[in-house]
């Protein structure tokens, strides 16, 4: 019994003597889509040229239905294994139905006699059939060179089609492809992969990756780094250690598969400390503004799930923070005057002010060198008194009043 | 697709109808004039050989020579180096996918000429009227197997290395050349030059009967290549990942270039812009599918070199002009007229 699979067993290759990657065991088995990821310079594309035979292995094989790779005839081997390269040719002027129609080569014979001539009429269906399946039956007659990128790609893939392959190979088919292009193409493998082919592609998107591949294999440094289902293989982990890059998994809520997106971390702060009094999220430009210029930033006191303090967790920021709706605790508040202590610049921002968090203005008037943010809007006080005890903390000598973009100019230049 | 077949089969009908209107004309004019009846002399005389009846008609006798024994190899020599250049051409443009590639590259003509000049230096040329030739093919196959070796590395012949190394040999051997003429007598500088000229005039039978294998077997070798032609246009990988052996089809199309080039040389020199041109042309007429293309390049090929080599000896006759110069005068214009159509589009 044949053992339907593209096997490559204990697989070791590369260029000449410089070995790219080392003992890879993979299958990819029919009906399933294999994504293969992993950082630049990973091995990937060399790993796909061994894949299609067009490079051989220093060791181990690679087996297609159970027969050795290496002993297939050229055109055997093009019955069996279809491959979409990453970059389109250019030269001469082909017609797209004439590219589509040398996926047909591994069919066509020397001589015509009545049985070639039956296969030449049945070539030129599948043909027919490879271009309407991937849209471009219209453009048919029109000169590759002249197609967009897209259709370029998309011609590529039709001409794959066309061998009538039981495994396709890919290479990063979603380079030159916008957002719709993407879906478009990996909704077909998806419909390829369910008619039973076996499909094996190398992928830059994560999040392409996770939606749809059955299953991932993570080359690292030429070897299989980690493999198996999405979940399995992109955790936040892997991708810190493999790809260097901090990262937050979501769910894309429509589809449950998963999202990675990229979140890089701030520079390490060096700059002198600055505390920030804000809340309602008066604050957030600012924070944002101070930790990329490198400022070490504290915040305080705010309320929990404030969007100021949401974002100060976010950013693993020191704060104080007392629970939503309660008053500034004395613990809370002398825990934020250390903070306040050891900045050496405090920020006021325009916040209401209200019972519930009156003893900020405590706090400001604790600093030494406190900056006042202008307010864009009308000042808003919630509770008598506190709009006099403002008035005479912005009259204070050494205080001083600054719009944000003044602020952030000023502190910008100062680095 | 119809339409198409339609087209190439009118093109290739009027190729082949041309060619027999040239090669009646380069039978009848010429130099020595002919007799009004010259036809029926020949068929006379034909007739005659062919019998055995012993033959007394003086005039029939200086017919059939100059015709026969002059003229028609002269012919015959052309149509085979015009359409071995153009077929070698259009090979190299192909597997290079390159539209301005072409036989040079592989530095067969800096190997031939090497080859003739030692032929001529060395007094051999001298004692056979074969020895330029011969040592022209010998230094054309020594210097495209030179360099496919050296493009040789693990993964497969690499073709930017070709082009390469083909640049610095050709340079190497220039300056080898230029060395051997510097050491050389003024007539035999004088016949190196004649020969880089390239031309037809005074080709026998036997000028024809060696190279004759090469073109045979490189054409052979073309024909086997035109379906792989196309898919080298997709890439080496991809044209490996649809079934072609692509390591092996390199090395058909190189040798086989080589060989119809060598021969090609061997029979009219050095003759320039055949092979660039001819693939141009008929790629315009036809599309690039090299399973027509190929065929129609050949005769095309054939066809330019014969009616260069027929203007060159009618136009100042009895003096003639040599034939490479002509397609040197016709192709280089022509060449730059497509390089200035090429910046127009980019």
């Amino acid at each position: 019994m044949i053992h339907h699979c593209l096997h490559l067993s204990n697989l070791t290759g590369g260029y000449g003597n410089n070995k790219i990657f080392q003992s890879i065991d993979l299958q990819v088995k029919p009906g399933e889509i294999v994504g293969l990821i992993g950082p630049n310079g990973g091995g990937k594309t060399t790993l796909l040229r061994h894949v299609i035979g067009y490079l051989k292995p220093s060791q181990g094989k690679i087996l297609v239905d159970g027969n050795i790779l290496e002993s297939l005839s050229g055109k055997e081997r093009g019955r069996l294994l279809a491959y979409v390269p990453q970059e389109s040719p250019g030269a001469f002027e082909y017609t797209l139905q004439d590219l589509v129609s040398m996926g047909r080569y591994p069919y066509e014979g020397g001589f015509q006699t009545k049985r070639k001539e039956l296969i030449m009429v049945q070539g030129r269906e599948v043909v027919d059939r490879a271009l309407s399946y991937v849209g471009l039956q219209d453009l048919k007659d029109r000169p590759f060179s002249q197609l967009s990128g897209g259709e370029k790609h998309r011609g590529l893939f039709a001409r794959a089609l066309a061998q009538e392959t039981p495994y396709l190979i890919l290479d990063e088919p979603t380079a030159n492809l916008d957002l719709g292009q993407e879906h478009l193409l990996f909704g077909m493998l998806r419909e390829l992969a369910r008619e039973g082919r076996g499909i094996l592609t190398a992928l830059h998107n994560l999040t392409t990756a996770a939606e749809y591949c059955h299953r991932l294999v993570l080359l690292f440094e030429g070897k299989i780094a980690t493999q198996g289902r999405p979940e399995e293989v992109l955790t936040k982990d892997n991708l810190a250690h493999y790809y260097h890059a901090e990262v937050v998994i979501g769910r894309n809520e429509n589809t449950d598969s998963l999202l990675v997106l990229h979140n890089p971390p701030p520079p390490p702060p060096q700059g002198q400390s600055i505390h920030l009094i804000a809340g309602a999220g008066s604050g957030m430009n600012l924070t944002r503004h101070l930790v990329r210029r490198g400022y070490r930033v504290t915040g305080g006191v705010a309320h929990a799930w404030d969007s100021d303090s949401v974002l100060w967790d976010s950013l693993s920021l020191e704060q104080i923070k007392v629970d939503p709706f309660s008053p500034i605790t004395p613990e809370a508040f002398s825990k934020a005057v250390q903070l306040v202590k050891n900045s050496g610049l405090t920020i006021l921002c325009d916040f209401p002010l209200g019972l519930g968090n009156a003893m900020n203005l405590d706090l400001a008037e604790q600093a030494e060198n406190l900056v006042i943010l202008e307010s864009t809007r009308t000042r808003q006080w919630f509770a008598p008194g506190l709009e006099q005890r403002f008035s005479a903390l912005m009259n204070k000598p050494g205080v001083r009043v600054l719009g944000e973009g003044e602020l952030v100019g000023e502190l910008a230049g100062r680095q | 697709m119809k339409n198409l077949q339609w087209k190439s089969i009118f093109i290739y009908i009027t190729l082949v109808l041309l060619t027999l209107v040239l090669v009646f004309f380069s039978l009848r004019m010429g130099a020595a004039p002919l007799s009004e009846n010259w036809l029926s002399e020949i068929f006379q005389y034909g007739k005659a050989l062919v019998t055995g009846i012993p033959q007394s008609n003086a005039a029939a006798q200086t017919t059939w020579a100059i015709v026969m024994d002059i003229r028609l190899p002269r012919i015959i020599a052309a149509l085979l180096a015009g359409g071995g250049l153009a077929l070698a051409g259009t090979l190299m443009q192909g597997l290079f996918q390159n539209p301005l590639a072409g036989p040079e590259i592989l530095g067969i003509s800096s190997g031939a000429s090497l080859g003739a000049v030692v032929a001529i230096v060395t007094g051999l040329a001298a004692s056979s009227f074969t020895a330029v030739p011969l040592s022209a093919v010998l230094g054309a196959l020594g210097s495209a197997s030179f360099i496919y070796l050296i493009s040789r590395s693990q993964t497969g012949t690499v073709l930017l290395t070709v082009v390469l190394a083909g640049l610095a040999l050709s340079g190497f051997l220039g300056g080898v050349i230029s060395t051997f003429l510097l050491l050389a007598r003024p007539y035999e500088i004088n016949q190196f030059i004649f020969w880089t000229m390239g031309g037809l005039e005074g080709r026998l039978w036997s000028h024809i009967s060696y190279p004759l294998p090469l073109i045979i077997i490189g054409t052979l070798g073309a024909l086997a290549s035109t379906r792989k032609l196309d898919l080298f246009a997709l890439g080496e990988e991809a044209a490996h990942s649809s079934g072609v052996g692509v390591e092996r089809s390199k090395i058909l199309m190189l040798g086989s270039a080589t060989l119809l080039t060598a021969g090609a040389i061997a029979m009219a020199g050095p003759i320039g812009f055949i092979g660039l041109i001819t693939p141009h042309f008929f790629r315009l007429l036809l599309g690039p599918g090299h399973r027509i293309l190929l065929p129609a390049a050949a005769l095309g090929g054939g066809l330019f070199l014969l009616g260069a080599d027929l203007l060159g000896r009618t136009l100042i006759a009895p003096f003639e002009i040599k034939a490479g110069v002509i397609t040197a005068l016709l192709g280089s214009p022509y060449f730059l007229f497509l390089v200035i159509r090429r910046r127009g589009r980019s």
